[in-house]
């Protein structure tokens, strides 16, 4: 749909873009910005950027108005169902009460000795091989195995996350300006289905098992409403928790005073957590559809266009944030938007800043990190996550050498 | 005006949206990650807040009751 006057700002960002990478993504946002509160890009369909922080979080506060039910990646053509982000209320909200026990904060408090031992493990045998590539040896397998704890995922079946969540990633950023999203997730979507069938056979005490007995609405779950959660959990409990560990271990081996700092007084971890989440925004961008005629910044929006809230955009915004591009743990970065805001607001925000902490700790018990190589990062997958693909470290004295 | 504060603390995830809202009414016990009222807050004061920290919490575990 085209924007209503020919006078609107414009600014060419397609979120599939291999481009859209470290570190010339906050750029296109800053352009985005510069172009106006809401700017229209004519990709995928065509929607409008938005990036202002009070702007993002008016429309994440007003779901009434920015639904959810047409998909939350662009484009917003319906054809995404995921179980509870692409749905409104009243299903969303019933929905989200069937996962919410899994992830409450008492659930998490239970889990700590669990994600203690678990990092533990993970970190020092990472430690002991002298280092390496730490996306691969830490930061992937941590949330895989979160998941079996927390969901009751059979281990072989997490090992093939990544792959099938790779191919999804892959097939949204196919060159065509249409997004197969269907096609995308079949792949997870039977793997999802073979472990359900193995549930249903063992009965395995578990988030599963419980799921198949589960009720939204007065009536029993369809076997795709199962699918569809787990597939969530699958997607959104692996990419992104993935993302926030390598870029902070990144963090500390690029700006090695932040490393020392952290080292001397590891009670910042939290602190740390926080500002990355800001600063980074691993989960970028989220798309919404509007249901109504609607004004964000002056720009008039027609009912049913795509918008997408840039949380990364917003996260940056000078207007909020003072300094906006410089990591800064002592700031008060509380609010920011990197889990989202209101309803939609991220289910696993309690699990993944226990995990991150808590890693951020284990990692203060041992030597200092060094880089051993050079980090690469992916372009935005999906449109949205963004994370180191390769991060290769060493343990060692504090790297003082230059390169 | 003066409202009584309640927290369904069963419902409370803990994502302390009240407390950006709201940072002399509400806190995020430390332990349980799950939010309180400040003892001895003065809720006559702090009606906009208040509202705006009802509104802003993800599970609707807020509520204001006129006194
Ligand atoms: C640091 C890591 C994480 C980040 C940055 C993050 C970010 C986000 C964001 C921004 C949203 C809002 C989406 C929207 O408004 O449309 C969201 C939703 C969600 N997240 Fe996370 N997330 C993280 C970890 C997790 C984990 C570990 C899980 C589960 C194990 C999880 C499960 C979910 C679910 C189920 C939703 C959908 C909630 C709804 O639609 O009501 N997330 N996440
Ligand atoms: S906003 Fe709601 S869920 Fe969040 S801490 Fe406050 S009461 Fe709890």
């Amino acid at each position: 749909m085209p924007p209503i006057s020919n006078d609107a700002a414009t600014v060419d960002l397609d979120p599939y873009s291999p481009d859209l990478t470290e570190p010339g993504v906050w750029d296109v946002y800053e352009t985005a910005r510069a172009a106006g509160p809401a700017a229209w890009s004519e990709r995928r369909g065509g929607f409008w950027v938005v990036t202002n922080f009070d702007d993002v979080r008016a429309a994440l506060r007003d779901p009434q108005t920015f639904s959810s039910a047409s998909g939350h990646r662009i484009p917003t053509d319906g054809n995404q169902r995921a179980i509870p982000i692409d749905f409104d209320p009243p299903l969303h909200t019933a929905y989200r009460r069937l996962m919410t026990e899994a992830l409450s904060p008492a659930r998490v408090r239970e889990m700590k000795p669990f994600l203690e031992r678990t990092i533990a493990d993970l970190v020092d045998r990472f430690v002991e091989a002298g280092g390496g590539d730490f996306v691969r040896d830490v930061a992937l397998p941590l949330p895989l195995v979160v998941l079996t704890e927390l969901v009751g995922f059979d281990t072989e079946t997490v090992q093939k996350f990544r792959e099938v969540t790779e191919q999804m990633w892959a097939g949204l950023a196919a060159d065509e300006e249409e997004v197969d999203f269907t096609g995308a997730r079949a792949r997870i979507y039977d793997l999802m289905r073979a472990e359900i069938a193995e549930h249903r056979a063992s009965g395995r005490e578990d988030f599963v098992t419980d799921l198949l007995d589960a009720e939204v609405d007065g009536r029993p779950l369809s076997e795709d409403e199962m699918i569809s959660i787990l597939a969530t959990f699958a997607v959104a409990g692996h990419e992104t928790t993935m993302n926030s560990a390598s870029t902070l271990v990144h963090l500390l081996v690029a700006e090695p005073d932040h490393q020392d700092r952290l080292r001397a007084n590891p009670d910042l971890a939290p602190r740390y957590v926080e500002e990355m989440l800001r600063h980074r925004s691993p989960a970028q961008n989220f798309a919404r559809r509007t249901t109504c005629p609607v004004t964000v910044g002056g720009q008039d929006i027609a009912e049913g266009d795509a918008v997408l809230l840039s949380l990364a955009a917003a996260n940056r915004d000078p207007g909020r944030f003072p300094d906006p591009d410089r990591f800064d743990p002592d700031r008060d970065a509380r609010g920011h938007l990197g889990f989202g805001w209101g309803i939609h607001q991220c289910l696993g925000a309690a699990l993944a800043r226990s995990e991150l902490a808590i890693l951020l700790w284990r990692l203060c018990a041992h030597p200092p990190l060094a880089a051993a190589g050079e980090v690469r990062w992916s372009g935005l997958q999906g449109g949205n996550h963004l994370g180191p693909t390769t991060l290769p470290v060493r343990f060692g004295p504090a790297c003082s050498e230059k390169g | 005006m003066s409202y009584r504060v309640d927290i369904d603390r069963t419902l409370c995830n803990g994502y302390g949206n009240c407390v950006v809202a709201a940072p002399e009414v509400f806190d995020l016990d430390t332990e349980t990650n799950i939010a309180f009222v400040q003892p001895g807050h003065r809720a006559d004061d702090d009606g906009p807040a208040l509202r705006e920290a009802e509104a802003d919490c993800p599970v609707g575990a807020i509520a204001l009751t006129r006194t």
